[in-house]
């Protein structure tokens, strides 16, 4: 039975895979020129001929096709202790019955690994991973596949796969000679956590081997890691408030002036007896069509432009009708505060006061 | 005649644009296409073939020839059809604007 390892070896891989390529090559080849009428002796010599310096093109297309494939089949490996991985085996798809309790890897004396979704995809493509089996490095036998674990959760857990997303992971228990020793711990503390740091610190330093001890809680762990983002999105939000600020100003200068230079108009219409509603709709409506005109605009270029912060969103499609639905409507409250000042002030023109100005 | 640098990779597109093929069929294709003209190295050809399939120009995957032997077939992926558009326009620029210089009078006998 072949089992699909953990990439080790990819200079060899890479080589017989180079090998056989070359092979089809000079044998295809041979094969086209001997159809078309060459002597076989001669084909095989134009065939190496075309080919160039074989060793050293051949030597090239090892370290390409090595490169490929550690980038491609390399698994990262990591080391899970029972108590911790629990709180993550939650959000992990499992195998029927498959436990991760200290005891009953013990007792069953079994291999166990648990993949991400990712690396399920790559080395199971057409069948369930769940049951398969994971050769691991110099192991005998195989490790059974007892959990999927999404791609996002293996990148909360391991801080490393951040950096590419793209990596294969699988979590084996730790002490498993080919894993990465865990550099984190997470403990659930009855107590509130901050209360309990101290403890911790003080424990995990009593441990052999442990050199350096940093502890901190999940809150300020989580909120180390989203500083830099919190501070990008409070200035992007300041540099938005100020455009916002600044449109509403323009529309309400722009309506405020207008409104000015007809208040003699407005106070011979109210003189006349139209209502105020009646004065101050047409007002209104001259500012419609612009303030329409940048929603479409605005609305147009917000979605073409939506796919390029994907990456920065997290469970939220770039598209999310109820955002751009909310931005929409405070743009359009924007307007609307903007507009209602001079509005209501062409409506509150008092006839006689207007006319007398003459 | 040698073939300029950096030309390699388009002639291989070109020819993975029609149908997947072997390295040696690309080899073959390439060769008949250019009536033997540019001598082209089937190591430097098949260098490209690697190197565009690390970028993710090409896919390729391990089949079986029509003579019944395992043999790799490289085909095109999106981005290697993007990339071939690029590399004719980029090439038929370079060709107008030599061209361009030849047909420009004066110089010569």
């Amino acid at each position: 039975m072949r089992w699909p390892g953990v990439f080790r070896g990819a200079r060899e891989a890479a080589e017989r895979e180079v090998r056989a390529e070359l092979e089809a090559h000079f044998s295809g080849s041979v094969d086209l020129l001997v159809s078309r009428g060459w002597s076989e002796e001669a084909a095989r010599a134009e065939v190496h001929r075309r080919f160039g310096n074989e060793s050293k093109y051949r030597r090239e297309l090892v370290r390409l096709a090595r490169r490929r494939m550690l980038r491609d089949r390399a698994l990262r490996l990591m080391a899970w202790v029972p108590d911790v991985f629990a709180l993550a085996w939650r959000d992990v798809r499992r195998q029927p019955g498959a436990s991760i309790e200290a005891r009953d890897l013990r007792e069953g004396a079994r291999s166990v690994v648990v993949v991400s979704e990712r690396a399920a995809a790559r080395l199971w493509p057409s069948v369930d991973p769940l049951g398969r089996c994971l050769r691991i490095g110099e192991e005998p036998g195989c490790a059974t596949v007892i959990g999927v674990a999404t791609d996002h959760a293996g990148v909360t857990w391991a801080r490393g796969a951040l950096s590419d997303p793209g990596t294969m992971q699988a979590w084996v228990p730790a002490g498993h000679p080919e894993a990465t020793p865990p550099a984190a711990l997470m403990v659930r503390t009855a107590v509130p956590p901050a209360r309990a740091l101290d403890a911790v610190r003080r424990t995990v330093a009593g441990v052999p081997g442990v050199r350096y001890v940093e502890a901190a809680t999940m809150e300020e762990f989580v909120d180390r890691e989203l500083r830099s983002w919190r501070t990008g999105a409070a200035v992007f939000s300041t540099f938005g408030a100020i455009a916002l600020a600044v449109a509403a100003a323009g529309i309400y200068g722009v309506l405020a002036f207008e409104v000015a230079q007809r208040r003699r108009e407005f106070g011979v219409r109210r003189a006349l007896g139209a209502g105020r509603l009646h004065v101050m709709l047409p007002v209104v409506a001259t500012t419609l069509p612009t303030v329409a005109a940048g929603l479409v605009v605005g609305a147009i270029a917000a979605l073409a432009l939506a796919g390029h912060v994907t990456d920065l969103l997290f469970q939220t499609s770039p598209r999310d009708a109820q955002v751009h639905g909310w931005a929409a409507g405070v743009l359009v409250l924007t307007a609307v505060a903007a507009v209602a000042i001079p509005a209501w002030r062409a409506a509150s023109v008092d006839p006689r006061e207007a006319l007398s100005e003459v | 005649m040698h073939l300029l640098r950096g030309t390699l990779d388009g002639l291989v597109l070109k020819a993975l644009s029609t149908r997947s093929m072997h390295g040696y069929e690309v080899a073959d294709f390439v060769h008949r296409a250019t009536n033997g003209v540019l001598e082209i190295e089937d190591g430097a050809l098949y260098r490209s073939l690697h190197r565009m399939e690390e970028r993710g120009w090409l896919d390729a995957e391990w089949g079986s020839s029509e003579q019944g032997r395992r043999a790799k077939y490289y085909r095109l992926t999106a981005a290697g059809r993007k990339r071939l558009r690029a590399e004719e326009r980029e090439w038929r620029r370079y060709a107008d604007a030599v061209g361009r210089v030849f047909a420009a009078g004066g110089g010569g006998e």
